[in-house]
């Protein structure tokens, strides 16, 4: 917020420059430190353009749907209507319940107010937390779950288009299914940017965060690109940790055969290993080091089944993971207090205050919290 | 001024969710920051789609802001990131049609900030002039000077002298917010 004040403060200052500039038709001292600034409204004639620009955005109409998208109409025969809708949707919610969503709880804990939601190639919100069935240029989606959406194209679909979905933070993981039959399981602070059906050569998605990827056997290469860290694949089950903020991404191969190629973000140096299933392509990106281990499967993947599983973690890590799962703020009193290793392995489901008290119980750090902000401290 | 810079109790009723209290936000902010992200998108159509959504994200979530500077951060801070997340998605797109991707300047979008409070501020204040002012002040805002405006409007000098100083003090007026923070002051402690 502060960032904006400094905006403000600027622009009140530059507002005091043209004043004069108007008065003495001198617009010499308008916005000199800036070239940006002087090109877009330290000089007259751009000014004027840009006012005319301010001007040419049309509120009315603009207003008119956002009115239709958000207002409810509010006379008395349409509150009968809400509640005889209350009554089928509670009925069919109920219904539903049972008969498709399985074994999936519903839970009730605040975090889980965030929801997965996709974003079309016009922009377009799909809540997916309510029943979905679109038709988008022969592609057609649909939510049959709580937790899945499924992408089918028909026969002969020429065009594709670019959508992404997205977890927030604090939100459930939830599943997509491309119009390959690829599954893809996508962790909670994650978005994937993938085409409403594959065409050409080559199968690409982007992904920020982590996901879990059981891609259909084909003679098309299956690509996920990420800021760092490439994988190419044919036909395989693989996890891929890649959330922008952790210091060290990975992927971790389960089944298949994979080639992994990460890069940096400044040169475009490339390194690439080839992965074997039970292996794991690691890389630090501030140093640029690529390193293969195996690993334990279970472990990387232990987050598809709702645990959260820390083995030898430094508290650190732990909380950076915990803040990310649950949508927190966490700071650390002190920083000795980052360095703490533990073992822990507790279901998400059991929500944050559990989890901290568990924490507590074995390391014997404390957490309090103020102003929405959880301290740690000892 | 913004409804939300001089009015107590337009906050609570945002805060409080009020659909009414939402249309004068709306018409309140709309040009800004479609204003905004047009300069970031360089697309009107976008810029549009961008600042319609940031009001209808911002009518479904429960939000407290606790005063207006805070309010008018979280608008520019949700079209920024809107702006920033559309501009990643068309550059993956052109990176599959093997074009090369166009370069974004985080820290261009701060400066863009400047940029459009400054227009904001003055197209408001064009479009609250009277007529014979505003026509004289239009000019004088592209940059002509009072004997090019007398010609081009055919008014006399000393009509376009008069106009030109009247416009002047009403922008000098409209820009001393010191006035109405007093003026709330004093509402406050008489309430």
């Amino acid at each position: 917020m502060m960032q904006i004040k400094k905006e403000i403060e600027e622009a009140n200052k530059i507002l005091k420059e043209i004043e004069e500039a108007l008065n003495t038709e001198d617009w010499e001292h308008v916005a000199t430190h800036d070239n940006y600034l002087k090109k877009e409204i330290g000089t007259p004639r751009q000014l004027y353009s840009n006012i005319k620009l301010h001007e040419s955005f049309n509120i009315e109409n603009a207003l008119g749907k956002f009115t239709q998208k958000t207002q409810s109409p509010r006379k008395i025969k349409t509150i009968y209507k809400y509640i005889a809708a209350a009554c089928v949707l509670l009925a069919s919610m109920t219904y539903l319940t049972f008969h498709y969503w399985g074994k999936e709880k519903a839970e009730l804990t605040p975090y889980s107010l965030q929801h997965a939601y996709l974003i079309l190639d016009n922009g377009q919100h799909v809540n997916l937390n309510q029943k979905v069935n679109l038709d988008k240029d022969g592609v057609t989606i649909t939510n049959p779950g709580a937790s899945k959406v499924i992408y089918t194209a028909n026969q002969n679909v020429e065009t594709t288009t670019q959508n992404k979905l997205i977890v927030p933070l604090g939100a459930e993981k939830y599943i997509l299914q491309l119009s390959d039959g690829t599954i893809v399981k996508i962790n909670v602070g994650s978005e994937l940017t993938f085409p409403s059906v594959f065409t050409g050569d080559n199968r690409i998605v982007e992904l920020s965060g982590e996901a879990y990827f059981d891609v259909t056997h084909s003679t098309t290469p299956f690509i996920v690109r990420s800021k760092n860290m490439d994988v190419k694949v044919l036909g395989t089950t693989f996890n891929m940790m890649v959330y922008p903020e952790e210091p060290v991404i990975n992927t971790t191969l389960i089944s298949g055969k994979v080639m992994v190629t990460c890069h940096s973000d400044k040169d475009s140096i490339t390194q690439t290993a080839v992965l074997n299933p039970g292996m794991q392509a690691n890389y630090q990106k501030e140093v640029q080091r690529l390193e293969i281990n195996p690993v334990d499967c279970e472990y990387y993947t232990a987050w598809i089944k709702g645990d959260l599983s820390f083995e030898n973690a430094s508290m650190e890590e732990i909380m950076r993971i915990i803040a990310r799962n649950y949508n927190l703020k966490i700071v650390f009193d002190s920083e000795e207090l980052k360095d703490i290793k533990c073992f822990i392995s507790i279901k998400k489901e059991k929500g944050f205050e559990e989890i901290l008290k568990i924490i507590n119980m074995a390391t014997g750090v404390q957490f309090r919290t103020e102003n929405d902000v959880i301290h740690i401290y000892k | 001024m913004k409804h939300v810079e001089t009015d107590i109790s337009f906050l609570k009723q945002l805060n409080a969710r009020q659909h009414e209290a939402f249309k004068v936000l709306f018409k309140d902010y709309y040009q800004d920051l479609a204003y905004y992200s047009c300069k970031i998108l360089k697309d009107p159509i976008a810029a549009e789609d961008i600042a319609q959504d940031v009001f209808i994200r911002l009518w479904e979530k429960e939000n407290h802001f606790e005063n207006h500077l805070a309010l008018k951060s979280y608008l520019y801070l949700s079209a920024r990131n809107n702006c920033l997340n559309y501009l990643r998605h068309h550059q993956i797109v052109s990176e599959f049609e093997n074009k090369l991707p166009e370069e974004t300047s985080d820290e261009s979008t701060w400066n863009t900030i400047v940029e459009s409070e400054i227009i904001s501020i003055l197209s408001e204040y064009i479009n609250q002039l009277p007529p014979e002012c505003k026509k004289i002040m239009e000019f004088v805002l592209q940059g002509y000077n009072s004997s090019e405006i007398a010609s081009q409007t055919g008014a006399t000098a000393s009509t376009v002298r008069t106009q030109k100083q009247r416009g002047i003090s009403l922008l000098r007026k409209m820009m001393s917010p010191e006035l109405f923070t007093l003026f709330i002051a004093f509402f406050r402690s008489s309430e």
